[in-house]
């Protein structure tokens, strides 16, 4: 009896809890999904009234070479983009969370990437990668190497991109790693080191599995983003040359507002969402080494 | 405790300030001041075009009592002005009156968003207006209303001819550069290497700023009837392969180059000698006080005519308005002489499609430019053509520049992409003319 | 790299010295590498506001001027009288202020049931929540803005704050990570001294989540405060533009004012560094859970 009392009890207040977030959810973002899913089977100008046309906008997407294009190029992103922000920005949290001088200044040098204007980003990347006089091929060229024109290169356009956006998302990622850093207790640090533990030890032992919560919520989210990755192409490259930097989400803009073929648009949006959907639930599956007992 | 007193604070104030939101729109959603009809007029524009734009919209609702336009000023470009309008228009909220780029008017004409301006403009004096600008659309309506005429020519850094001891390109239409003689010139000019290159002229592919070489070789992109590619005829694949050209010899910047530095900003510097752009560029090269420059006719093929692209900008009402006689109301005051008169002071919407202003006003257009030079871009318009605009031409343009990016990049001999360009364009003409 | 410091510590005598040798070479690779790393993020940021100090022909000089000559102030000056620039700026304060505080009770809200209470639909609710990510916001801009349209919410703030603090997916799951880790042993101890499920949560779990909130509030007050297209879309009174939309008035349909542009991205800039630096005080010192053991 209590205990069927004190369960119904958790049960209310658990949807007080997520209420907001749960009507809003439904209100303002799967209202509009469920609207765009019923599109994705019509053809739509969005002027005119739909009309039917059953699962051909994704049947015709099999044969389109530019959406096939499209998948490797998004997926070659995030193979490049996930491991190296990972890796990068929890090197760097993890040396900024060290008791040294200018911490406060080095932290905000870090993060400066992510608040600057995205133009003055863009346009002093852009700089950087000029082929001729640009501050990458410069440093290529003292140690004898010839560099590529990068962003108007068929090969290099998609990793200058990812590169960028690697050097942005260290900024962003680092914070959520010192954020997670903050929850190890200092005392397990001295505990290990009377043990005799080293510094790679005390790294397996303690920090990786006290901060696995961080870092998977970091790479769950380092996957959805990698595969929906649109400013950065948008604003360098547009997708060239020849559909070399095209990815999903400027596929689906390019469909969507410069074609106004909202129906072929949602389609592709929804195969990048089964995309999306089936590796996060497959992290989700391979998630046992996330250790949240304190 | 402490804590959440705060907290509460917080959300307290997070309430109040909520109804403070709803309260300001409430007030404002419904303003029937008076009797007076209340027009919604949507542009794009930054805020060095927005005094020209404020001040027409300012004199109609001051030289009448009824209706009251209210610009609705959109930051940004094209691509997010028809964002919004697509967004506005599918939820049956569209202003009443627009701007619009002429590139786009097909696809809001074709899908039937505007409303028909014919009988509207069939009440004007034509004879009052320059020749031409009323243009009907594949049904034979007219969608839109002249705002004024955007020309090309031929702008050129005159330092830069004098220490290559090059005398100026003439400023008659008719005894335009000859691509050989441009060609020699560049060359001229065109010297150093790296960062601080200069380069004797620009050439880019984007068919919008480069279709007038393809047309001056009697070539093009696809013809005027719009129902075939002609990029692949051997006229136009040999303007491709003359651009080409030009850039594999370095004369002109690659667009590698042009991605560092866009090129308004390198001919402004004083890296370059001669850029075919619009005469929307005239109030920034205007800036320029580092060296002289002039505007000569656009260099033509020895097999052709000078011939440089026209854009007309076009006063719309989109379908819905609650308000369409009131709406052309103010837009036959927006083509009246005072409207243009105004937009001439600011240096916005091109030459003036009345004849009276464009020859009244002659004096106070194109400065800097001395008097011959002006002459230039007025007898522009008699050597401009129409672009072929499709009702899918974003989509046209996008496949085009995925085969002239490789031209560009030296990756696809020109030739080859237009061969490669022509089956695509032909589909996609399909599409439109279904 | 490493193997160079491993390599000067061999040569020290004792195995004492060796020690401090080491770590002090470690320090010193340490400080080389963040340093480096530092200057690499910074140098938009200082392009940035370099270029808001420039003449108009100055900006495209080459080799770049870092210190320009002369200083142009005049540049901030015409940002700001740039009409509505004050109106806007209040307006996105206004905005984004709210946003956050909303974001900040909701997220934690929601993160804190499905990190520890165990109700009926959990996990369902739980995927339904992280699959609204996957989506891109292209496809549902349409049916949005109807939505809007039919609630008179178009040409208001409100698009601009009830949807960004109910929507947030993002957060939910960042806070759902940091709380999972809290000790369910305090919960229980709490619950036995007579708390309730909402004053466990706010009296105990809250308090320990300082890292988190804050990195969760610099993000949200982050992106609200550079968001461009939404109050483009749904805002027609240039009394109600936000920030945003004022820096990109400086971009022309045809060319750009740089050097304005960069400086009114500057003092758009300056709340979003308040905001960061009063927030990563939290990152500095782990919390130390009181009553809890490592």
């Amino acid at each position: 009896m209590f205990n069927f009392s004190r369960r119904a009890r958790e049960n209310m207040w658990a949807y007080l809890f997520i209420g907001p977030q749960m009507i809003g959810l439904t209100l303002f973002i799967i209202g509009p999904i469920i609207f765009a899913f019923a599109i994705s089977f019509t053809e739509w100008d969005i002027g005119s009234t739909p009309t039917w046309l059953g699962l051909e906008n994704y049947t015709r997407q099999l044969s389109d070479s530019v959406f096939w294009k499209v998948v490797r190029n998004t997926s070659f992103f995030a193979l490049i983009n996930i491991p190296l922000t990972m890796i990068g920005s929890l090197i760097i949290a993890l040396m900024l969370n060290q008791n040294i001088k200018g911490k406060v200044i080095l932290r905000t040098a870090y993060f400066m990437p992510v608040v600057t204007s995205s133009v003055a980003v863009a346009l002093v990347w852009t700089w950087m990668y000029n082929p001729d006089f640009g501050l990458i091929n410069s440093s290529l060229g003292l140690i004898g190497i010839e560099g590529p024109g990068w962003l108007s290169s068929l090969k290099w356009a998609l990793p200058s991109i990812a590169f960028m956006t690697i050097w942005q998302g260290i900024g962003y990622n680092m914070i959520l790693f010192l954020a997670g850093l903050q929850g190890i207790s200092k005392q397990l640090y001295e505990a290990a080191v009377i043990d005799g533990a080293n510094g790679w030890q005390k790294f397996w032992k303690i920090t990786f599995p006290l901060l696995s919560p961080t870092i998977f919520f970091v790479l769950v989210m380092l996957l959805i983003s990698s595969f929906q990755i649109f400013n950065e192409p948008y604003m360098m490259t547009k997708g060239g040359p020849a559909d070399a930097s095209n990815v999903f989400v400027l596929h689906i803009y390019d469909k969507a507002f410069q074609f106004f073929k909202m129906g072929e648009a949602s389609a592709i949006a929804f195969i990048l969402f089964i995309i999306i959907l089936v590796f996060t639930l497959l992290q989700f599956k391979f998630s046992k080494w996330v250790n949240y007992d304190a | 405790m402490k804590e959440i007193t705060l907290w509460g604070a917080l959300v307290l104030s997070l309430v109040l300030l909520m109804v403070g939101c709803s309260n300001d729109t409430g007030s404002e959603g419904d303003s029937g001041e008076g009797d007076k009809v209340e027009l919604r007029m949507s542009i794009v524009a930054g805020t060095d075009e927005m005094p020209g734009w404020q001040g027409i919209v300012d004199a109609f609702n001051e030289s009448q009592t009824d209706i009251e336009v209210k610009l609705e000023r959109l930051p940004g470009s094209w691509d997010e002005y028809n964002q919004k309008m697509t967004a506005q228009i599918a939820s049956g909220d569209p202003p009443d009156i627009g701007r619009i780029g002429v590139a786009y008017m097909p696809m809001y004409s074709s899908k039937g968003q505007l409303e028909d301006l014919s009988p509207f403009i069939e009440s004007l004096n034509k004879d009052d207006y320059y020749d031409s600008i009323f243009t009907e659309y594949t049904d034979g309506n007219i969608y839109g209303a002249p705002i004024g005429v955007y020309t090309m020519a031929m702008y050129y850094n005159k330092n830069l001819f004098d220490e290559a001891g090059i005398e100026y390109p003439p400023a008659d239409w008719e005894e335009a550069w000859t691509w050989d003689q441009y060609k020699e010139a560049a060359e001229k000019i065109t010297k150093g290497s790296g960062a601080n290159k200069q380069y004797g002229a620009y050439v880019g592919f984007n068919p919008e700023r480069s279709i007038q070489y393809l047309w001056s070789n009697n070539g093009g992109l696809i013809n005027e009837e719009m129902t075939e590619p002609i990029v692949n005829t051997e006229e136009s694949k040999e303007a491709l392969t003359f651009l080409q050209s030009l850039i594999q010899s370095g004369i002109s910047p690659t667009p590698a180059e042009t991605e560092t530095m866009p090129v308004d900003q390198l001919f402004k510097t004083g890296r370059l000698g001669m850029i075919a752009e619009g005469q929307w560029m005239m109030p920034s090269f205007a800036e320029i006080d580092s060296f002289e420059w002039g505007v000569a006719p656009i260099p033509r093929s020895s097999k052709g005519e000078a011939v440089t692209p026209n854009f007309i900008d076009k006063y719309v009402i989109y379908k819905g308005s609650d308000h369409v006689e009131e709406a052309w109301e103010a837009i036959e005051f927006f083509m009246s002489e005072e409207a243009e008169n105004i937009l001439v002071d600011h240096g916005l919407g091109g030459i003036p499609t009345l004849k009276s202003v464009a020859e009244e006003r002659e004096n106070d257009m194109f400065n800097p430019l001395n008097s011959e030079e002006k002459a230039v871009w007025f007898q522009s318009v008699d050597y401009s053509r129409e672009v072929p605009f499709t009702n899918n031409w974003q989509e046209l343009m996008n496949e085009s520049m995925k085969k002239f990016d490789l031209v560009g990049l030296d990756e696809l001999e020109a030739d080859k992409a237009a061969d490669e360009l022509a089956p695509i364009l032909e589909g996609l003409l399909e599409e439109a003319n279904q | 790299m490493p193997s160079m410091t491993l390599g000067r510590s061999k040569r020290s005598d004792t195995q004492e010295n060796g020690k401090r040798v080491r770590q002090y070479f470690m320090k010193g690779f340490i400080y080389i590498v963040l340093i480096t790393g530092a200057l690499i993020m910074l140098v938009p940021f200082i392009w940035m506001i370099s270029t808001s100090l420039k003449g108009q022909g100055a900006v495209f000089e080459y080799p770049p001027r870092l210190i320009p000559n002369p200083f142009e102030f005049e540049n901030y000056r015409k940002a700001w009288s740039a009409l509505p620039f004050a109106l806007a700026y209040w307006n996105s304060l206004k905005i984004t202020g709210l946003v956050t505080i909303g974001t900040l009770i909701s997220c934690s809200m929601a993160g804190y049931a499905f990190a520890k209470i165990n109700f009926v639909g959990k996990n369902f609710l739980f995927v339904v929540l992280l699959a609204t990510m996957m989506i891109p916001g292209q496809i549902t801009l349409i049916p949005m803005f109807m939505l809007f349209k039919e609630i008179g919410w178009v040409n208001t703030h409100l698009p601009l704050i009830i949807p960004p603090i109910l929507t947030n997916a993002f957060g939910v799951f960042l806070l759902r990570q940091f709380m999972s880790t809290f000790p369910t042993e305090l919960e229980d101890a709490a619950r036995i001294d007579g708390l309730n499920t909402w004053q466990i949560y706010w009296k105990i779990v809250l308090p320990n989540c300082k890292p988190a909130l804050a990195a969760l509030g610099i993000f949200t007050f982050m992106a609200n405060w550079n968001n461009f297209l939404a109050p483009l879309i749904y805002l027609n009174d240039e009394s109600k533009f936000t920030i945003p939309l004022i820096i990109a008035s400086f971009q022309g349909l045809y060319t750009t004012d740089w050097t304005v542009l960069m400086a009114a991205s500057a003092i758009s800039l300056i709340p979003v560094l308040i905001i960061y630096l009063f927030a990563q005080r939290y990152f500095i010192e782990g919390i130390t859970l009181s009553g809890l053991k490592g």
